[in-house]
C-alpha cells in the first residue's frame, strides 16, 4: 500500500513540475513574492500550541534536527551524522558547524540541547520517555529509558524546529506565541519580517542560509524572496483569492469548490490522503450502552457512510475501515477495506440483541435509559462539510432508533467535557506519518489528560501490540505488529471509522516545486519558485 | 417607528381607493401569500410533499423538476418541503416576539407617561440607552447571554423591540393624559386607576396595535438574520436563516438551496409590511 501511496503522490508531483522537471536544477528563477491564504498558526512558538496550521506557516522559519521524505527515510539536516546504540536507548547526534539563527547567535549543540530540553520540561517529550539529553563538544546525546523507535520522525516534525535560546530567554511564553520579527527567530531559509495577529505573517529570505537539508532539492538560500501568508477563515474566500489571483496558493480547498479549481486554467488542484487516522467516532466505552460491542457495531453498520461520503465529499474522501488512513507512511492494512457494509436490518437486530427496546418515541430504551448519544468535536476540527455529514448520520441512526446529536464547541469548553467524561462520541481526524499515533489513541494509559484515549479502551492484547512496535526498530516487524492492532480495533469496533480524508490546495501554475510534507501539511517553501 | 412621517403620504392613498371600495392588488397578494404561510405553519404535513428530515442520497443536489419543485439539498432533502416547514418557526418567533415587545412596552409606557416625574425620567433614559443600539446588535447580545434556540432568540427579538414600542405609548399617553374626557373623568372622580384601564389604555393601544403588524414583519427578519448568523435552531431544522447559511456555499453549484428559503422570508416579511401598512392606512383614514 506504501507503494500506492508513494505513487500516487509522484504521479502528482509530476503534474506540478511535468515542464521543469527535465531540467529542474537550472531552470528555477530566483526572486518573487509567494502569496499564501491559509489558516492561522495557534502559536508562532510550536513548543507552546500547535496544529498542522502552525506547520505549515513556520516550517521554514525554523530547522530540525533530521529531515523525514515521504518514503519515511530520514536525511541529515542540522545533524550531520547520527548513531543509534544496539539496544536502541542512546541516540548521539554530531551537530553541523557553522548554523546561524536569524539573530547571528550559533545553532551549536547547547543551542540543540536548550531546545530538546524545552520540550521534555514543558511537554513531557511529547510521550517519548526521554531519560536525559546531555552535550559533549558538538555531540548532542538523547538517552531513552525505554526503546522508542519514532524518535527519529518526532524530531523531524516541525514541531521540533529549534527556536534561539535568546529569544526564549528574553521574551514571554505569551509575546512568543504572538511572534513577531526578532521574537519569532529560527535558522530556517526564511526569517519573519511583519507579523499583524489575526492577519498575516510575513517572511523573507535569510540570504546566509547554507544548511539545507540532504534530500532538498537545491542548496544556498531559497528561490524566493518573500513569502506572504495571509490567513482567512472563510473557505470560500480563500478559493476567491486564489481564483482572482490575489494569492498564488490556497490551503484548505472545500469540496464544492473542487470542480471550479480544475476547471480554472491558470491553477492546478493538488491533493494527497491526509496521512494518520480518519474522520472518526472515538466511541466512550465508559458509558454503559458503548461498552456493549454489539451497540458500538450497530452504529458501524448503521449508517450509510459510503453514500454520505460521496453526496457530501464530492470524491474528496474515501470509506475508511482502518484506523489508519491509507496515507500514512507505512502500516495500513488495506484487508480491512470493505469489512462491513451499511444494514440498517442488522443494526437494528444487534440493538434488540443488546437489550434496546424501540419506545413511544422511537428511540430504544432499556431499563428506562434513552439511546440517546451525544458527540463531540472542537470547532478546528470542523468544517462545513462535516456538519452536513452528521446531519445525514442522525437521520440514518434516527432510522434505527438512536437519537443522535453533534455539539460543536470551542476547544476551551471541549476540554472541559473530555475532562469531566460528559460525552459519548467523539469525532475528528488526527495527521501523522507515523502510525505510532495509534498508541497515543487507543493505549490503555493514554486517557485525556495525557493523550487521545477519549475511548477508554484498555485492552492488554492491543496494548502488547502497540508497545512491542515501539521497542523495534525493524520496519517489517513494526509494520506487523500496527496490522494486528488495526485489525483488534476493528474487531472490538473501538473505533467507528468515517472517511479517510484528502488534503487539497489550490496552486496557481506559475508557482513551481510545490510538495506536501509528511503529516499532510503544504511542504516547505525553499525548493519552491515562481515562473516571471 | 422613525419612518412614520414618510408612511403618512401612502396612507392618503390607500385609504382613498379604499372608500372606492377596491383592495390594492399588492394587498391581496400580500394577503394570499400570508394566508398560505399560515396554512403552512399550522398544516405543513398538508402542504409538503415529503419528510424535510428524510435524506435521499441517490437525489442528492438535483435542481427544481417535477418530483422536487425546489430541487433537494446535498443531502437528497426536499427543499420545498423544508421551506414550508420553517414557515412555524418565522410566523411563531415574529408574531411571540412581537406580541411580548408590545406587551412589555405597553407596561413601561404607559408607567412612564402616567407617573411623570423621576420615575418617567428614569424610564425614559433607560429606553433611550437601549435605544442607541441597533436591534441586531442587541438582539446578539442577548443570544449571548441566554445560550441560542428558538425560544431564546424570541426573547432576544422582542428585548430589542421593546424600547421602540414604550416610547410610542408614552407619547400617546402624553396627548391622552390631557384629553377632554380624560379631564371629565377625573372631574367626575373617577379613581385614577379605573381613568388609567377605561380611558387612558384603550386610547393609546389602538395605534400600538396597528405599528405592531409593521413590527412582525421586522422580527422574522431579524430571526432569520440570527439563525443564518448560527445563534437560532440547530441543524437539520428547517429554519429559513440557517437553510440559507447551508445554502451559501453552493450557490454555484446548486443555487435553489440557498435562493428559495430566502424567497419564503423576503416574501413573508413584505407581505407582512404591505399588509400592516394598508390597515395602518386604513385606521388613518378612518381618524
Amino acid at each position: 500500500m506504501t507503494k500506492t501511496v508513494a505513487r500516487g503522490l509522484s504521479l502528482l508531483l509530476c503534474g506540478t513540475m511535468l515542464a521543469a522537471v527535465p531540467s529542474f536544477a537550472q531552470d528555477a528563477q530566483t526572486g518573487g513574492t509567494l502569496r499564501v491564504v491559509t489558516y492561522e498558526p495557534l502559536c508562532l512558538d510550536q513548543n507552546e500550541g500547535s496544529s498542522r496550521n502552525t506547520q505549515t506557516a513556520l516550517q521554514d522559519v525554523y530547522d530540525r534536527l533530521v529531515s523525514e521524505d515521504l518514503e519515511g527515510q530520514f536525511h541529515p539536516w542540522i545533524a550531520s551524522e547520527w548513531a543509534i546504540s544496539d539496544d536502541g536507548l542512546s541516540y548521539a547526534f554530531t551537530i553541523r558547524d557553522g548554523v546561524l539563527f536569524h539573530d547571528g547567535t550559533a545553532l551549536d549543540a547547547e543551542a540543540v540541547r536548550v531546545n530538546l530540553q524545552r520540550w521534555v520540561d514543558d511537554k513531557g517529550a511529547g510521550g517519548v520517555p526521554v531519560e536525559s539529553v546531555a552535550v559533549d563538544g558538538n555531540v548532542v546525546t538523547v538517552t531513552l529509558k525505554s526503546a522508542y523507535s519514532p524518535l527519529l520522525h518526532d524530531l523531524s516534525e516541525p514541531v521540533l524546529g529549534f527556536v534561539s535560546p535568546a529569544s526564549i530567554e528574553k521574551y514571554s511564553k505569551e509575546d512568543r506565541c504572538t511572534g513577531g520579527p526578532d521574537i519569532t527567530v529560527g535558522s530556517g531559509p526564511f526569517k519573519v519580517v511583519a507579523r499583524t495577529s489575526g492577519q498575516d505573517l510575513i517572511l523573507e529570505r535569510n540570504d546566509a542560509y547554507a544548511w539545507a537539508p540532504e534530500n532538498a532539492v537545491h542548496d544556498g538560500a531559497a528561490y524566493l524572496d518573500r513569502v506572504e501568508l495571509r490567513f482567512l477563515t472563510e473557505d470560500a474566500v480563500r478559493v476567491g483569492a486564489v481564483e482572482s489571483d490575489q494569492a498564488d496558493i490556497a490551503t484548505g480547498i472545500p469540496a464544492i469548490a473542487v470542480e471550479d479549481v480544475e476547471a480554472n486554467d491558470s491553477l492546478t488542484l493538488l491533493r494527497t490522503e491526509q496521512p494518520g487516522i480518519p474522520w472518526s467516532f472515538w466511541v466512550n466505552q465508559s458509558k454503559p450502552a458503548l461498552a456493549d460491542v454489539k451497540v458500538r457495531e450497530a452504529l458501524r453498520i448503521g449508517v450509510d457512510y459510503p453514500s454520505l461520503i460521496e453526496a457530501v465529499f464530492l470524491g474528496t474522501a474515501t470509506p475508511a475501515y482502518s484506523a489508519l488512513t491509507p496515507g500514512i507512511s507505512f502500516g495500513y492494512d488495506a484487508k480491512l477495506e470493505g469489512s462491513w457494509s451499511y444494514d440498517p436490518a442488522a443494526a437494528a437486530a444487534l440493538l434488540d440483541e443488546a437489550g434496546w427496546v424501540v419506545g413511544s418515541d422511537g428511540i430504544r430504551e432499556k431499563d428506562g435509559e434513552r439511546l440517546s448519544l451525544v458527540s463531540l468535536s472542537a470547532v478546528n476540527w470542523n468544517n462545513q462539510q462535516r456538519e452536513l455529514f452528521a446531519q445525514g448520520i442522525q437521520a440514518n441512526l434516527q432510522q434505527i432508533g438512536v437519537e443522535f446529536t453533534r455539539e460543536v464547541l470551542d476547544f476551551a469548553t471541549v476540554d472541559a467535557r473530555f475532562k469531566a467524561n460528559e460525552y459519548d462520541l467523539v469525532d475528528t481526524s488526527q495527521s501523522a506519518a507515523e502510525p505510532n499515533l495509534l498508541f497515543g489513541a487507543f493505549q490503555s494509559e493514554q486517557l485525556w489528560e495525557t493523550n487521545t484515549n477519549w475511548g477508554f479502551v484498555n485492552d492488554p492484547a492491543l496494548d502488547a501490540e502497540l508497545e512491542a512496535a515501539l521497542a523495534t526498530t525493524d520496519r517489517d516487524e513494526r509494520i506487523g505488529h500496527y496490522v494486528k492492532a488495526q485489525e483488534i480495533i476493528k474487531d472490538n469496533a473501538y473505533l467507528i471509522p468515517i472517511a479517510n480524508p484528502q488534503v487539497l490546495i489550490a496552486v496557481n501554475n506559475r508557482v513551481q516545486g510545490v510538495t506536501f510534507g509528511t503529516s499532510g501539511q503544504v511542504g516547505s517553501y525553499y525548493d519552491v519558485w515562481l515562473q516571471q | 417607528m422613525t419612518n412614520l412621517s414618510i408612511e403618512m403620504g401612502g396612507a392618503g392613498r390607500a385609504a382613498g381607493k379604499l372608500r372606492r371600495g377596491r383592495v390594492p392588488l399588492g394587498v391581496l397578494l400580500a394577503g394570499l401569500i400570508l394566508t398560505f404561510m399560515v396554512v403552512c405553519a399550522l398544516a405543513p404535513g398538508f402542504v409538503a410533499p415529503y419528510d424535510p428530515y428524510a435524506p435521499d442520497l441517490l437525489a442528492s443536489l438535483k435542481p427544481p423538476s417535477w418530483a422536487h419543485i425546489f430541487g433537494t439539498d446535498q443531502l437528497g432533502r426536499d427543499i420545498f418541503s423544508r421551506v414550508v416547514h420553517g414557515a412555524s418557526y418565522s410566523l411563531y418567533i415574529g408574531l411571540c416576539a412581537t406580541a411580548l415587545a408590545v406587551a412589555a412596552g405597553i407596561v413601561i409606557g404607559l408607567s412612564a407617561g402616567v407617573a411623570g416625574g423621576v420615575i418617567d425620567l428614569a424610564l425614559m433614559r433607560v429606553i433611550d440607552v437601549l435605544l442607541a443600539f441597533p436591534g441586531l446588535l442587541m438582539s446578539m447580545a442577548v443570544v449571548a447571554f441566554l445560550g441560542t434556540g428558538v425560544t431564546n432568540i424570541l426573547i432576544a427579538i422582542a428585548i430589542a423591540s421593546i424600547p421602540g414600542y414604550a416610547r410610542i405609548v408614552r407619547a400617546q399617553v402624553m396627548v391622552v393624559r390631557t384629553s377632554g374626557y380624560v379631564e371629565a373623568a377625573r372631574v367626575l372622580g373617577q379613581p385614577p386607576m379605573r381613568t388609567l384601564l377605561r380611558h387612558i389604555l384603550p386610547n393609546t393601544v389602538g395605534p400600538l396595535i396597528v405599528l405592531s403588524t409593521l413590527g412582525i414583519g421586522s422580527a422574522i427578519l431579524q430571526s432569520a438574520a440570527l439563525s443564518y448568523l448560527g445563534l437560532g435552531p440547530k441543524a437539520p431544522t428547517p429554519e429559513w436563516g440557517l437553510m440559507l447559511s447551508e445554502g451559501q456555499g453552493y450557490l454555484r453549484r446548486g443555487w435553489w438551496v440557498g435562493i428559495f428559503p430566502g424567497v419564503f422570508a423576503t416574501a413573508t416579511i413584505i407581505s407582512t409590511t404591505v399588509l400592516g401598512r394598508y390597515i395602518k392606512a386604513l385606521t388613518d383614514g378612518r381618524a
